[in-house]
């Protein structure tokens, strides 16, 4: 597109000529120095418990859910803890499996679609994603932006829930990132929005979740 | 940091820094270096050694082939719909983001913190045009509303307690409130969710730039850093092309560094991979390229590697300097030890070069960096060359200082004239000795002797060295 821009050309030129010793050659490999090995995985059992004790650490709240009625009982302990009234989730297989718009329904708690106005999803009190991939090194969930699953869905409402497949947990960052490169819209969360920008005092919710919830789900 | 070169002058500034910045600022570093140390403790020592060393390595790699990534980074951004701008300078960069503003009637912006913006004065062009910035990150809201700078790059209000930031919301947004981080933080979520959803335009910065797929990524721990990228229609983002890293892999190992070298966190709350447009995201995504000063940096092979910085502040945190004068005494967008190493070098060392001196050389800046950059190096270097210039820049140094060096260096390189001074200076010290110290020399050497004082000669160089080599039986390596 800016092939004919000046300013683009000179500035091609000026960072040609200050890197003059390096020969102009098609992309080099970087040294292996510049690479550092990912981190292995311990046994499942090992990772989903580091996973939440790293969730914890981030003040984020966390449970193993294992089964239908289980998550039944946690997710109407959830809305009731957290005076949910609305909430937005996306149309993920994993819902079905539990039955989770009956049970909105049966809580009374107003379904929101994805495609609302964002305004309505600002004033909504859940947002219910499901990870794409999860690292238990630092507690993280990677969501993968889709039209189902919009960006501002875990970042608007008051109140966040992560749910994470045990199969979605992998070991590093690089594994997660072979995942994901590709897409045009990911992110990495980990923990509720935090600060310490006054007197370094730990302030959670600014202007993302207040609250933030992982939990495992087999 | 638009050219205009008003000269820095770095000791005039400490001179009344209040005790209250001071508290504050080493009450924040303190914070922040603990809690490095522990997560790079729970990483081990050594792994965190070999991972500094990917980072400085492919940092390094990127820049020695910066060329090729950002041909590589173009093309990927614009075949994901993206459009790139390259800017030369400050007013270049300004003036495209001011021309994709009027193209979209754009009267609010709302803003991610970002130092290249400080350093571009983009808030102050945009309002010029009568355009409504919001900065959106609580740190940087807080300072803005004040009117003033941030005082450390990522703790950016650091400087203002509690009680300075409850006045201020009470006096500029006439709200009723504690000095209590809480309600505050609340306070500036309530007024800036409403900027947010309505937003023309939003502006960031961007932390990374991965040259492979043409992702901007974003580390940020608010949430606002997502609020800016995804709500309104029409994203910008202005990065340094210094910023790019060649891969995925390569990203990894600096997420890594990040996090932990900023806050002594494993991860940030939240990290953004933004490629090019995308179905419900904004419809315009907008990467301008800047380069202000940058391809000189780049031009000098010893101080290149400044350019590797990825802005973490873990310099400014650990060194003695800024602890003891806060980040405002630097004059400039970047404060610390790499403010020290990078102002003189973007605005040169005739406004700036005082900095270079604004360093103890102690070097625990080159050692807690993150991407190993030899902080304290490049400060002699640039020392070097105010003083005397180089093939980049001449000399900065006022005639007299030059003259007196030229003249010392005239006299030290012949043993007959070096000892005539010897005794020339012996003598005129003589009636100012009192035992082995010269409590008051005339200025401007009282600088010195006016904090403390300063040992009197106790007979000739060459003699005692003469006689040392002779008792110690070999040459000058002995060690008493």
């Amino acid at each position: 597109m800016s092939k004919e821009n000046p300013a683009r050309e000179e500035i091609f030129a000026r960072v040609r000529s200050a890197l003059k010793p390096v020969p102009a050659s098609p992309l080099s490999p970087l040294p292996p120095s510049a690479r550092f090995a990912p981190r292995r995985a311990e046994a499942l059992e090992k990772e989903i418990e580091r996973m939440l004790r790293e969730v914890e650490r981030l003040s984020g709240l966390t449970r193993k859910v294992r089964g239908r009625e289980e998550f039944a009982g946690a997710f109407g302990k959830l809305v009731k803890d957290e005076g949910v009234r609305t909430a937005v989730l996306s149309d993920h297989p994993l819902y079905r499996e539990y039955g989770l718009k009956d049970l909105l329904q049966g809580l009374e708690v107003e379904i929101l679609p994805p495609d609302s106005s964002r305004k309505r999803i600002a004033g909504c009190d859940l947002g219910i994603t499901v990870a794409d991939a999860a690292l238990p090194e630092t507690g993280t969930s990677l969501l993968r932006t889709t039209q189902g699953q919009p960006d501002f869905m875990s970042l608007l409402p008051r109140v966040h829930l992560v749910l994470v497949p045990p199969e979605a947990l992998l070991a590093d960052i690089h594994q997660a990132f072979s995942l994901a490169k590709d897409d045009r819209h990911f992110v990495l969360v980990s923990g509720c929005s935090r600060t310490a920008d006054i007197e370094k005092v730990l302030t959670l919710g600014v202007h993302g979740p207040k609250s933030f919830h992982v939990w495992i789900c087999s | 940091m638009t050219g205009k070169t008003a000269r820095i002058d770095f000791r005039a500034n400490t001179r009344n820094v209040p005790p209250a910045m001071v508290a504050a600022t080493q009450k924040s570093a303190r914070t922040a270096l603990a809690k490095r140390a522990d997560v790079v403790r729970e990483f081990g020592e050594e792994q965190w050694q070999l991972l500094r060393k990917a980072g400085h390595d492919l940092r390094m790699h990127a820049l020695t082939h910066l060329d090729e990534y950002l041909a590589l980074l173009e093309e990927k951004v614009t075949a994901a719909g993206g459009q790139v701008h390259w800017a030369r300078n400050a007013e270049e960069a300004n003036r495209i983001v001011l021309d994709i503003a009027s193209r979209h009637g754009v009267r609010n912006v709302v803003k991610v913190k970002s130092m290249v913006t400080e350093e571009i004065e983009l808030n102050h062009a945009l309002e010029g045009r009568g355009i409504r910035v919001y900065e959106t990150d609580l740190g940087e809201f807080i300072v803005q509303l004040a009117g003033q700078r941030p005082s450390h790059i990522t703790a950016p209000a650091l400087h203002m307690t509690k009680e300075e930031i409850a006045d201020l919301f009470r006096e500029k947004l006439k709200v009723k409130t504690e000095p209590d981080p809480r309600q505050l933080t609340e306070i500036a979520r309530k007024l800036l969710r409403e900027e947010f959803l309505g937003a023309d335009m939003g502006i960031s910065g961007g932390n990374f730039l991965v040259a492979e797929t043409g992702t901007l990524i974003l580390v940020t721990n608010e949430g606002n850093g997502r609020m800016c990228t995804s709500l309104p229609p029409v994203h910008v983002a202005i990065v340094g092309i210094e910023k790019i890293l060649p891969d995925w892999d390569s990203a990894a190992v600096m997420l890594k560094l990040l996090a932990r070298s900023v806050s002594g966190s494993k991860i940030t709350a939240y990290n953004t991979f933004i490629t090019g447009v995308r179905e419900g995201g904004p419809r315009e995504f907008h990467l301008v390229l800047l380069d202000n000063g940058r391809t000189r940096i780049l031009r000098d092979e010893t101080a290149r590697e400044t350019l590797a910085c990825i802005r973490c502040g873990a310099c400014m945190n650990i060194c003695p300097v800024y602890n003891h004068v806060g980040g405002h005494a630097y004059g400039a967008v970047y404060p610390g030890p790499i403010g020290s190493i990078l102002t003189p070098q973007l605005l040169g060392t005739q406004a700036a070069g005082g900095l270079t001196f604004a360093s103890t050389l102690c070097g625990a800046c080159s050692e807690i960096c993150p991407v190993m950059i030899p902080i304290t190096e490049i400060l002699l270097h640039l020392r070097r060359r105010c003083m005397e210039g180089d093939e980049l820049e001449s000399s900065s140094a006022p005639a007299g200082i030059r003259a007196a060096a030229r003249a010392l260096q005239y006299v030290m390189g012949s043993p007959a004239l070096y000892r005539l001074a010897g005794r020339l200076g012996r003598t005129l010290l003589a009636p100012l000795r009192h035992g082995d110290w010269i409590h008051r020399m005339p200025a401007p050497l009282d600088r010195w002797t006016l904090s403390r004082p300063f040992p009197a000669p106790q007979g000739d160089f060459l003699g005692w060295w003469r006689t040392r080599t002779k008792n110690t039986g070999h040459g000058g390596t002995s060690h008493e």
